[in-house]
């Protein structure tokens, strides 16, 4: 009984640093939500809406333009955080962003054929927070920035809607959004 | 279990619970701290940190009728990167090289990232297609270290580009890139900077360590002197290298710099702005000459309060300092408020919100009679689920704008989405015009959920070209992003309005 109540104390008290813990946690993200970091984290949110695309030209003139204008490496550079090809088919891409340690983002632009042209979607499918923010918003917002890009590039007449209006359209994206939700 | 063994544990259980909680507190307070520290570092820094981080999301696209052999050769030339990390100190070496791509870094053997970016060639419509990239720019605290080399390494690329095969423009590309000539005006300067910079640190070391290690009362004003002395000089210091590039970028654009302008602050951006050269030359010397006089009156001002001072007591002193410490830091705060928000910061200010005279005559902004929002102008209702604005439309023009382009700017109407109107200038640092070139606004700051009615009064635009205008210059294409102290963030579009180019 004794024993057992020496352990029953040191649980409780393992479980109030922990209460301690998560309180601190949940203050510094309200804090960073509400009042610091009020822009970042609606931005953040926003980001990760994704792209809605419609172009007229065939998936193979993006892709090269794409390997122009997307600034991503073919592999993790150690330490260092950057943006990455993870694979590559002929109907997307998906990129990820972190080093060879840690992917703290991970993002698709999967394609499917439509009456004119081709349909696409940017999705973002993981993603970090940290301290209540989206870890990664300055990358996201670089690679939806050089994607929008590509697609001008290669149609100038393209047409890019912010978020994805029309969802029971997205199981012709092989299962993209599956994953991201 | 006996009376002393549950006093023991007794004793050690809270011992061990102020520990924990002492040690979540530490790490909540620190990690606030933290994210403190870097919401000043993105407040001071916004402006510069949005142009490297267009710098950086952009890449730079070329085409030369050279071959990349012969491109690859000019850039060894003018970049002149090293072949490996330098074991001490930074530069820019290569990482690896193929046929048809450079890869290049900055720093050295411990930190050898401090960014990474790559040419890339490739073949387009007969052409050699030069693609320059920023694959990553290490940043910490929201500092983004290297972003300088990188400009530069970025700027020299493209030199390099258009003068493959021309020996005399290779020549030049070398004199501007290259490391500076003994002797040479940048030479001394670069030297002076670094001068500069050392005194700078020496005074913070010194200081922290006095002050760390416990001086008397006495003596704090003047190691507080000495940390505020080496943070101006390191000011100074990143003043010079910038007058430095700035000089740089003036002989490759084949005008003047002024001096006095870039050690302000002004010079760099002014410069580039068509018409706007000769005031701000005019208000940077009076700024000077302000500067000068305040600088003796200081002096003499800081030999009496030190009279003053040694005179008190030392609990009086105690008070002065601490009064000191506050208003500095308010000082500190309202500067920095006064550096990132409102439009147009640092911009010359002879225009004000007077100067717009509807209806009036005039140099400055005239608008037609007609210039009001129409009836069925959207309102807060309007506003799309997700935060998204609509643009009032207006129906037609802004007329009256000088003609000798000496007035470049614009005025901002909006109603909020409670309702309250106010309006802003768009004053010259943030509309880049340049000749027949199209216009384009970057940094427009409101608040997010607004309804806006803009005004051009260089040129007469019509609503849809106006949109075009703000398009061309948006990070997201179609839309606008909306910044107001970096709190808010949201993008504005016109609801029937749809780009040539579609969003």
């Amino acid at each position: 009984m004794e024993f057992f109540s020496v352990v029953l104390g040191i649980a409780v008290l393992i479980a109030v640093g922990w209460v301690f813990q998560k309180i601190g946690g949940f203050a510094l993200v309200g804090v960073n939500r509400g009042l610091f970091f009020r822009g970042e984290y609606k931005a953040g949110k926003h980001l990760r809406e994704g792209l809605t695309i419609h172009t007229s030209v065939p998936v193979s003139a993006v892709m090269r333009e794409l390997d122009t204008y997307v600034c991503a490496v073919d592999a993790p550079l150690g330490f260092s955080e950057v943006l990455y090809n993870e694979s590559r088919t002929d109907t997307g891409i998906a990129w990820a962003f972190g080093s060879a340690s840690k992917v703290k983002l991970e993002a698709v632009l999967a394609f499917s054929p439509a009456e004119t042209g081709t349909d696409a979607i940017f999705a973002v499918t993981r993603w970090f927070e940290e301290d209540g923010l989206l870890a990664s918003a300055d990358a996201l917002k670089t690679l939806r920035l050089q994607v929008a890009a590509a697609f001008r590039a290669a149609d100038p007449a393209v047409t890019i809607t912010e978020g994805h209006a029309d969802r029971s359209e997205l199981s012709r994206f092989d299962g993209v959004f599956e994953s991201a939700e | 279990m006996d009376q002393t063994t549950l006093a023991i544990i007794g004793i050690g259980g809270l011992i061990l619970f102020v520990m924990l909680v002492s040690g979540v507190l530490k790490s909540v307070l620190s990690r606030g701290i933290d994210n403190l520290f870097a919401f000043g570092i993105k407040k001071i820094g916004k402006k510069r940190n949005d142009e490297i981080d267009q710098m950086v999301a952009v890449p730079l696209v070329m085409t030369s009728p050279a071959s990349a052999s012969q491109i690859m050769s000019t850039l060894d030339t003018i970049v002149g990167a090293k072949k490996a990390a330098p074991p001490l100190g930074g530069a820019v070496y290569e990482v690896s090289r193929t046929a048809s791509k450079i890869t290049y870094a900055l720093g050295n053997k411990l930190y050898p990232q401090n960014f990474v970016a790559e040419v890339g060639f490739g073949e387009r419509d007969g052409q050699t297609q030069i693609v320059f990239k920023c694959l990553h720019l290490t940043e910490k605290d929201g500092v983004r270290a290297g972003a300088d080399a990188l400009a530069i390494l970025r700027d020299s690329v493209e030199y390099a580009v258009g003068a493959t095969g021309d020996p005399e423009r290779i020549a030049h590309g070398l004199k501007l890139y290259g490391p500076p000539e003994p002797g040479s005006a940048r030479a001394i300067r670069m030297r002076n900077a670094k001068t500069v910079l050392w005194i700078g640190v020496a005074l913070f070391v010194v200081a922290m360590f006095k002050l760390g290690t416990g001086v008397k009362v006495s003596e704090s004003p003047l190691y507080f002197g000495m940390l505020l002395a080496g943070a101006g000089c390191a000011y100074l210091a990143q003043r010079m290298d910038r007058l430095t590039a700035a000089q740089r970028e003036a002989e490759l654009a084949g005008s003047p710099v002024d001096t006095v302008q870039v050690l302000l602050g002004e010079g760099a951006q002014a410069a580039r702005l068509e018409g706007a050269l000769e005031a701000t030359h005019a208000a940077a010397k009076t700024a000077a000459e302000a500067g000068t006089t305040a600088a003796t009156a200081l002096a003499k001002g800081a030999g009496r309060a030190s009279a003053a001072y040694t005179a008190l007591s030392p609990k009086s002193r105690l008070l002065v300092i601490g009064a000191a410490l506050a208003v500095l830091v308010v000082v500190g705060f309202v500067i920095s408020n006064g550096q990132s928000s409102g439009p147009g910061s640092g911009a010359p200010d002879s225009v004000s919100e007077a100067d717009y005279n509807p209806g009036g005559t005039g140099g400055g902004y005239t608008p037609s009679a007609d210039v009001t929002p129409v009836d069925d102008a959207p309102t807060a209702d309007d506003l799309t689920p997700n935060g998204h604005a609509h643009w009032v439309q207006l129906p037609d023009i802004i007329a009256g704008a000088p003609e000798d382009g000496s007035s470049r700017h614009a005025l901002v109407t909006y109603t909020a989405e409670g309702g309250d109107s106010d309006s802003f200038i768009l004053e010259a640092d943030d509309i880049s015009l340049g000749g027949s070139d199209p216009a384009y606004i970057h940094d427009i700051q409101l608040f997010s959920d607004e309804l806006g009615q803009c005004y051009f009064d260089d040129q007469p635009v019509s609503v849809d070209e106006f949109m075009d205008l703000i398009s061309y210059g948006s990070a997201t294409p179609g839309s606008i992003d909306f910044t107001q102290d970096a709190i808010t963030r949201s993008n504005a579009y016109s609801e029937d309005y749809v780009p040539p180019n579609g969003y």
